[in-house]
């Protein structure tokens, strides 16, 4: 509430004084989205000047180049000789579909911005509070700095920096990233951003089941203050789970298939999402499979599909996840796309590929090191007899030698290099502990594998001996329990009071 | 429907800066009141501009000196929510708008590149930040007391790099109004 702050010294009444306050947060919510614009429609062909930026000014005279990514216009100026007002609706420019770039010849793209854009009265232009709204957000830039408004857990690489502002910046994407690359984060990150520029309220996540964990962890981990309902489990509980106020509804593609009935009101087609993402795409392959259907018929404003393989078989698996790639209005149909020339277009405006070749250089290194020990004295006198014996032995079984019998031997070698089983004695674990308390002091965590998983030579004794370092221990697992687990330990915002994870590779590792 | 973010109370708590933005306009000048909170997010934004007499009989400092005063005070007095702080550039406001002109019962801030020569007077208090966005600081009367809210409110805003960008959009915003 407004008090009583200020005192102008020989206070004279200003005569001239506007005032203007839009920015209640629940008005910003319900107003934020941007759609229509102000610009001057062009009454002859002359070469147009179009640009998007955060002012008009500086869309004058900018290039085309930057309408590769319209959906950051603020402002799309038509610069030409008529001064008549306009307005345009945004979602109307499919230049997804038909990119325009700087490649593109002016009156190519003159054309096809003008039978494209759907012109407006010029009673239909954005209020003035509206486009303040949207212009006085943060800057992307901002929120994606590490010295930013914005933690970020993780410092994203450039090329995820790219992606990120690549999908903030579209209505639909395919992102199709390496294995590894990161398109998760990627997308959480987008994500963040959009809904912190105030243009995102509602977003759909539809993941494999065996995934919700671990994007339900993802989510809180790198957009913390984001209220997230998954939607899982019975029925009774999921007609919950859909209406809870959240920014993020987390769900798998089973319990999408169940929910999205024939009835329009059926919780995923009940509003209008701003946005749909749909991990692991490729599970939409095939165009007539039931699941594929209702992911296309979701009513979205925002459609982003993340996928390392959106080509496995065919053609028509990639026209299919095409299919979902685009804004949906309420009882609109989504638009058939056939394998062909056309098809290859779209995807080709659609598509964000990096390979890890490509992005290799921006990767941490990874550093091999072998450090040779020379084994402790007691090590190596225990090592010296058992070899001797161990080659007598050989020598005794003669022609019944076998194979096993010598791996056997190698076998009890390279556990006498881990311990001494006299004294115990160990100069790796010596070196180890060394390096483990080097790495802990400076905030690390370690992961150490292991053949041998016994108290006497393997991870047992380690753990024995590193007990003051809060060791956690894994044997073999399956992969995706193995896979968690990791996640679990090796993530800092986990917040475990352990600083290295022994893991055991014995059996079948 | 909006949906609150986790940590809206906390921003609540810590309340919102206020940067205050003048430009000189062909015909006078122009400002703005622009208040975020600790996220750097917008939540009020007030403006006005002001004609200024054409005569060779006033003295451009003195001109400069009236209108800062006249669209500060307008500015002020509308804004709808009270700021924790107020931001301001040296460049734009001279130390006597708040020293003199203007009381207020909140810290205010002159904000100025680290290399700039800044005048200013002995009421005010100086710093210099130590982030990566170098800057000097005019403090008038004081900057905010260790463990305050407006302490608070301003090292989330120095970590946040929020101490001169919200000017960048208090400009964009003028532009669009006055375009």
């Amino acid at each position: 509430m407004k008090t009583n702050w200020l005192q102008e010294n020989n206070a004279e009444k200003a005569s001239k004084v506007r005032w203007l306050g839009i920015f209640n947060r629940r008005l910003l919510l319900e107003e934020h989205e941007l759609k229509y614009l102000t610009i001057h429609k062009p009454q002859c062909h002359e070469p147009l000047s179009l640009a998007t930026g955060r002012s008009a000014e500086a869309a004058t005279n900018l290039p085309i180049a930057p309408l590769d990514y319209p959906c950051d216009a603020l402002f799309i100026s038509a610069m030409a000789t008529s001064k008549e007002q306009g307005a345009v609706f945004l979602a109307d420019v499919p230049v997804s579909e038909e990119p325009l770039s700087k490649d593109s010849a002016p009156s190519a793209v003159e054309d096809q911005l003008w039978e494209k854009l759907k012109l407006k009265s010029g009673t239909q232009e954005i209020p003035l509070a509206r486009r303040l709204a949207y212009l006085l957000q943060p800057p992307k830039e901002l929120l994606l700095s590490p010295e930013g408004p914005l933690d970020w857990a993780r410092t994203p690489f450039p090329y995820q920096v790219e992606g990120i502002k690549i999908l903030v910046s579209r209505d639909a994407l395919l992102l199709a990233d390496d294995m590894g690359l990161g398109k998760t984060m990627q997308a959480i990150a987008a994500m963040r951003m959009l809904v912190h520029q105030r243009r995102l309220d509602h977003a759909l996540i539809v993941v494999p089941a065996g995934l919700i964990i671990q994007w339900r962890k993802e989510l809180r981990f790198l957009a913390p203050e984001l209220r997230i309902s998954t939607v899982h489990g019975p029925s009774e509980e999921r007609a919950y789970q859909w209406t809870v106020p959240a920014h993020v509804f987390l769900t798998s593609y089973e319990t999408l298939r169940g929910d999205f009935t024939v009835n329009p009101r059926s919780p995923p087609r009940r509003r209008t999402w701003d946005l749909v993402i749909l991990d692991e795409a490729q599970k939409i392959k095939n165009k007539d499979a039931d699941i594929s259907q209702k992911c296309k018929r979701l009513p979205r404003r925002r459609a982003w599909a993340l996928t390392g393989t959106p080509l496995e078989n065919s053609p028509d698996d990639l026209a299919s996840i095409l299919e979902f790639t685009k804004p949906l209005g309420q009882g609109e149909e989504p638009t058939r796309i056939v394998p062909g020339p056309r098809m290859q277009e779209i995807h080709r405006g659609l598509q964000l590929r990096r390979k890890k070749v490509d992005v290799l250089r921006e990767l941490p290194p990874k550093t091999v090191s072998i450090v040779l020990l020379p084994l402790a004295e007691k090590q190596r006198e225990t090592y010296n007899r058992a070899e001797k014996e161990g080659i007598i032995q050989l020598k005794e079984k003669g022609a019944l030698i076998r194979i096993e019998n010598v791996l056997e031997l190698i076998l009890r070698l390279k556990q006498i290099c881990n311990f001494c089983p006299r004294t115990s004695e160990s100069s790796k674990l010596d070196d180890m502990e060394a390096r483990l308390s080097t790495l802990i002091s400076e905030g690390h965590r370690a992961i150490v594998f292991s053949q041998f998983v016994d108290d006497r030579y393997g991870i047992l004794a380690i753990m024995r001996r590193l007990k003051y370092l809060k060791p956690l221990f894994s044997q073999v697992l399956s992969m995706h329990k193995r896979r968690t687990r990791l996640f679990i330990c090796l993530n800092p915002a986990q917040n475990i009071n352990s600083y290295y994870f022994l893991y055991a590779l014995a059996g079948k590792g | 429907m909006s949906i609150p973010f986790r940590d809206d109370e906390e921003l609540e708590e810590l309340g919102a800066a206020a940067y205050l933005k003048i430009e000189i306009e062909a015909s006078g000048y122009r400002g703005a009141l622009f208040l975020i909170n600790g996220r750097g997010e917008p939540m009020e934004y007030t403006y006005t501009r002001i004609e200024i007499p054409n005569t060779f009989l006033w003295r451009k400092a003195d001109i400069h000196r009236y209108a800062t005063r006249k669209i500060a005070a307008s500015l002020f007095s509308l804004c709808p929510e009270t700021p924790k702080l107020i931001f301001c550039l040296a460049e734009e406001a001279g130390s006597e708008l708040f020293c003199q002109d203007i009381s207020v019962s909140i810290p205010v801030c002159r904000v100025a590149p680290a290399t700039s020569p800044v005048s200013f007077t002995s009421n005010e208090v100086r710093e210099e930040t130590n982030t990566s966005e170098r800057k000097q600081l005019f403090w008038f009367p004081a900057p905010p007391a260790e463990g305050s809210i407006e302490y608070s409110l301003f090292q989330r805003i120095i970590s946040s790099g929020l101490l001169s960008e919200p000017f960048e959009r208090a400009e964009i915003g003028l532009r669009e109004v006055y375009k």
